[in-house]
């Protein structure tokens, strides 16, 4: 069953400003500190493709990341190996002015991988909760994200 | 630097960007690919390595496709071949009376910046004009039977 989540928030930065710390991966631990071990295998400015360590529910995952800048100034990136629990991960991040601040949308798409004998009832009820664990996560992300453009923009 | 090639191709559009977003048939297709391994692939993007033939021996690249049907098909080459910084292009695919004028153009970096483009350019015009020729062959091959 695949599942979509979008979550969103105000930050005081330009699209452009937002768009490049979120594209600069080899910096994200100074703002989420959930990532490690950052290896960039590639990247030309529009096309990104790096490996790393991911903290999430307790968990250390590893997983592998192409980022794409689009035309319009958003970053979108699907997972080749996506996290262990999953069959598959995709998304995107959304810089969209509005006036002075930039609301950055965070939209996933992804479909968890069913426990050995677990019944549909089990399984959606998992999902569920999954899945608002996940919309919380994507929260916080944005929440430090919206942090680190205040102290920036007061500095 | 970037060069461009082109081959009209006597099959609609729609069959022969399904030729070519179809990484499978490019061993197929190709006498000179070894071996393709699709890493990834949803409805827009690919990523791949492919194993081809060389006079130096086997080289192995890396890269991402976005699938833009039936007009566009965008490579980025994250391993790039030996000699090259950087590789990428397109092939757009342009319908006209039931026919399909198949563009394919490469944007190169050479790693030595005192290389030879031009002798470079060449030599990737042939391969562009030779894999052009084999996939319309296989196009309209296709449509035959």
């Amino acid at each position: 069953m695949s599942e979509c989540i979008e979550v969103d928030r105000l930050v005081t930065a330009s699209p452009g400003r937002a768009a490049e710390v979120f594209w600069d991966i080899t910096g994200w631990y100074r703002i989420w500190d959930r990532i490690s071990e950052v290896h960039v295998g590639y990247d030309d400015g529009a096309h990104q493709e790096f490996a790393m360590r991911v903290e999430r529910d307790g968990r250390l995952e590893q997983v592998r990341t192409l980022r794409f800048l689009t035309g319009s100034g958003d970053i979108e990136f699907v997972s080749p190996e996506p996290p262990p629990t999953m069959a598959f991960h995709r998304g995107a991040w959304r810089f969209t002015a509005k006036g002075d601040h930039c609301q950055i949308t965070a939209e996933r798409s992804y479909e968890l991988l069913r426990e050995p004998g677990e019944d549909d009832a089990a399984y959606q009820a998992r999902s569920g909760e999954y899945r608002d664990r996940f919309a919380q996560r994507l929260g916080r992300i944005l929440d430090c994200f919206a942090a680190h453009f205040m102290a920036e923009a007061t500095t | 630097m970037r060069i461009c090639e082109q081959m009209v191709v006597d099959a609609p559009a729609e069959s022969v960007y399904g030729l070519y977003a179809d990484l499978a048939a490019w061993k197929r297709v190709l006498p000179d690919v070894v071996d393709v391994e699709v890493h990834y692939m949803d409805a827009h993007r690919q990523e791949f390595s492919m194993t081809v033939e060389r006079p130096g021996g086997l080289e192995t690249v890396s890269g991402v496709r976005h699938l833009r049907a039936p007009h566009e098909l965008e490579l980025v080459q994250t391993t790039p071949p030996p000699g090259l910084a950087a590789m990428r292009g397109t092939w757009t695919f342009t319908p006209e009376n039931g026919k399909t004028t198949v563009t394919a153009s490469r944007e190169f970096t050479l790693l030595d910046p005192d290389g030879d483009e031009q002798r470079f350019a060449e030599k990737l015009r042939g391969f562009l004009r030779t894999n052009l020729d084999l996939f319309r062959r296989a196009a309209e091959g296709e449509r035959v039977h």
